[in-house]
């Protein structure tokens, strides 16, 4: 018995291999990597300097970092609310008795998640366009003026608009995960609530959502983490303007190293983004760990 | 039998998966052993000898393979222009492999950033004339000097103002390819005409012509600031040489003016007027530079303050018609202004170098490329394709066959009476990041304009302070 063990010890290592080489080489490395290169002043090319602490002193006392981090804390609640919610309550209607055409609207839903975020920037300009966008066509025909803002280019309400596009990318994906988590509820639970008398939000609030907490925590942890690191198509729709009002932690970085020949500094931004992603995490998982279920 | 499977398996898995990450390496920059790159770092001078001792190859007998790195892709005017040049090369040198690689100009200069970053650069490639100091720095590039000295018919042709753009301590850093001047007003004169308007010289000049615009309904200026570039290239580097002269605009890149002295400021407030009374398109702040010659097209704005980089796409955008009436003027003066209202913003902001550790044939055929690019035969097809001016002397063009845009665009140098920096050229990156950043969320009313200056003063401070 003990010589197949080891064996399949050995038969296991191999096949994590591969998969290790590829996260070390991509994820590990780069990571260290950049925490070594945030302790120097680095222009790029064979010439730094160690410079101790002072990226992230000039990083943590620079108000545009402090504003794209609140740039960040508006996309994540906003995320949080949109992506998870609205999936809850459309996963909801999906697993419905009465709902026709399920396996239609969750492909609908999902393909956005497919999509590459460029594509969904491209076609999000197009739809804010003020001059023939969608909903300048939409809101000019029904005469409702107020609504034919410069979506993209009045700094009060950029942010928002952005965070329009992430939400709609990513409902389905949530959608998916709470249909995989109902499936996992036990029949006889929601059986004998529904005897009762417990129905419709009734049976929501007090049986579903304690039911699938755990789901619940596993979602908010992935859609914080993806969120802190949004980019691409902030990048395309805006560049971070008008001005600094879209700017994110990600773009942050991303100017501050490729425009200005920071390195050092911009190693700085990156490792401080991952430290308050995980922080936000943390605060998370324990505020949700409550009274265990046992079904 | 299921043990064998699965050992089979994971035997054909991990090397077809190492095989991939191998594949993700990045291209093959020029092939030289170590030694010879310390040499060049070393001795810059030891370069120079040998490319001068040698005997110069024709161009059936040179081999080499070279990388070529560049920004003219197809939606740029000078697309055209250069794809002829690399043929008319590739023709002169059959023995020479160019790969080439083109990126917009935003993808193109995180590109070379990175590049630079890795030791990885192409072997000949385009180059802000504000990345000099970096590159130097980093024994990336060269002297110009060498090659330009050992072939004076090629030196002779270019304008020697627009040489000297691209000195770095006193020594040429890279070639000049084309003239810049970044805030030439293309406007359509039927359109004057048609509400009985001359072409305001004057600020208040200009406010009675918006007015009128406005009133029928014609966007005076179309603007696209969503790359908040486009601002400060053409308006802001204008109106501070219209307030404060262009000594001063010198000694605010280069010398100890500060941003916080008020013309900064005050020209921000400018803008601002403009804007407010509708001297702009509405959706200013989010609409892209490349539909300003859409709506001009279009006839729906009047005016648009633009570089000569832009020509190209306005006369593809614009009618026969269109085109007949469209003149070229300067911005107006401004009110209490010290500056010669006569002046352009000009400068030559982009250059070609080659890679300084190229050797041998390798480096005669990146220079040979170089002066490609750079020669009398792609100054002509510059004016005639890409509608921009050359910064070669006496360079003839069909009048004829371009559009009478064109023709006018070359002759308005020589109407100026002098040439003001580009900001977006000279200064340092960061400050030039900061003013693009601060004009932007003035422009969008998120900060004053105080506040901007303060932004760009610290941040030059910061900068000089290295």
């Amino acid at each position: 018995m003990m010589t197949t063990g080891k064996k399949n010890l050995k038969l296991i290592l191999i096949y994590m291999l591969p998969a290790v080489v590829i996260y070390s080489f991509f994820s590990v490395i780069p990571i260290a990597l950049a925490v070594i290169y945030s302790f120097f002043e680095w222009t790029g090319g064979r010439t730094s300097g160690f410079i101790w602490f002072q990226n992230y002193g000039e990083l943590l006392f620079n108000p545009d970092f402090w504003n794209a981090f609140k740039n960040n804390v508006i996309f994540v609640i906003g995320s949080c609310i949109g992506q998870i919610g609205i999936g809850f309550i459309f996963s909801l209607f999906l697993i419905s008795r009465d709902f026709k055409l399920k396996k239609l609207f969750q492909g609908a839903l999902f393909i956005p998640c497919l999509m590459a975020p460029l594509v969904v920037g491209f076609i999000w300009i197009q739809v804010y366009n003020s001059r023939f966008g969608l909903l300048y066509m939409i809101f000019n025909s029904l005469g409702i003026d107020f609504m034919l803002q410069d979506w993209l280019g009045n700094p009060k309400i950029v942010i928002y608009s952005l965070l329009i596009p992430h939400i709609w990318q990513w409902i389905g994906f949530y959608v998916i995960v709470f249909l995989a988590a109902f499936q996992a509820l036990p029949e006889s639970v929601l059986e004998v609530a529904e005897i009762d008398g417990a129905t419709g939000f009734k049976k929501t609030k007090y049986i579903i959502i304690p039911l699938l907490r755990d789901t619940i925590k596993v979602s908010l942890i992935l859609c914080i983490s993806g969120t802190m690191k949004v980019f691409d198509h902030i990048f395309i729709m805006t560049g971070g303007g008008p001005g600094r009002a879209s700017e994110v932690l990600s773009l942050y970085v991303y100017n501050n190293t490729f425009t200005n020949f920071r390195f050092g500094y911009g190693s700085a931004g990156s490792v401080t983004i991952l430290i308050i992603s995980l922080g936000i995490i943390y605060i998370v998982k324990i505020l949700l760990t409550g009274k265990e279920y046992n079904v | 039998m299921k043990r064998l499977l699965s050992t089979l398996i994971a035997a054909i898995l991990v090397p077809v998966v190492l095989l991939a990450l191998t594949a993700c390496g990045g291209p093959t920059g020029a092939q030289t052993p170590d030694t010879n790159a310390k040499t060049v770092q070393e001795t810059g001078t030891t370069q120079a000898a040998q490319a001068t001792d040698g005997q110069a190859k024709t161009g059936k007998d040179l081999k080499a393979e070279i990388s070529l790195m560049h920004f003219f892709v197809e939606g740029d005017g000078r697309f055209k222009a250069e794809q002829a040049s690399l043929k008319a090369f590739n023709e002169k040198y059959p023995g020479v492999t160019v790969k080439e690689e083109a990126n917009a100009v935003a993808q193109h200069e995180t590109k070379m950033k990175t590049l630079l970053a890795s030791n990885e650069l192409p072997d000949v490639f385009t180059m802000r004339t504000n990345w000099t100091e970096d590159f130097v720095k980093t024994n990336a590039i060269n002297p110009c000097d060498d090659f330009l000295n050992a072939d004076p018919e090629y030196k002779s042709a270019f304008i020697e103002s627009f040489l000297n753009i691209h000195k770095y301590n006193d020594k040429i850093y890279s070639i000049p390819f084309n003239a810049d001047y970044n805030a030439i007003v293309y406007y359509n004169k039927a359109l004057f005409d048609k509400y009985n308007l001359t072409y305001p010289k004057t600020w208040d000049e200009l406010l009675n012509v918006v007015k009128v615009f406005n009133t029928n309904n014609i966007i005076p200026f179309a603007v696209g600031n969503s790359n908040p570039v486009i601002i400060p290239t053409s308006f802001i580097s204008t109106f501070m040489d219209r307030i404060a002269g262009t000594e001063y605009v010198k000694n605010l890149v280069w010398g100890d003016a500060k941003w916080t002295d008020g013309y900064y400021a005050k020209v921000l407030d400018y803008c601002l007027q403009l804007a407010d009374i509708g001297g702009f398109n509405k959706d200013f702040n989010s609409l892209n530079f490349s539909e300003m010659p859409t709506l001009y097209g279009y006839e729906k704005a009047a005016m648009t303050s633009i570089g000569n980089w832009l020509a190209g796409p306005i006369i593809d955008n614009s009618s026969k018609e269109l085109q007949a009436v469209t003149e070229v003027g300067l911005l107006p003066s401004l009110p209490d202004g010290k500056g010669d209202p006569n002046t352009l913003d000009g400068g030559s902001g982009w250059g070609w170098n080659i890679n300084a550790k190229l050797t041998g044939d390798a480096k005669e055929a990146a220079i040979n490329l170089l002066k490609a690019m750079t020669d009398r035969f792609w100054a002509k097809n510059l004016v005639e394709t890409a509608s921009m001016n050359p910064v070669l002397k006496n360079i003839q063009f069909d009048d004829k066959a371009v559009s009478p845009i064109i023709s006018k665009i070359i002759k308005l140098p020589d109407t100026i009476s002098g040439v003001t920096p580009v900001f977006d050229q000279v200064l340092q990156p960061e400050v030039e990041q900061e003013l693009e950043k601060a004009t932007q969320a003035v422009m969008a009313k998120s900060i004053t304009p105080d506040e901007a200056a303060k932004k760009v003063q610290a941040v030059k401070e910061r900068v000089l302070a290295k």
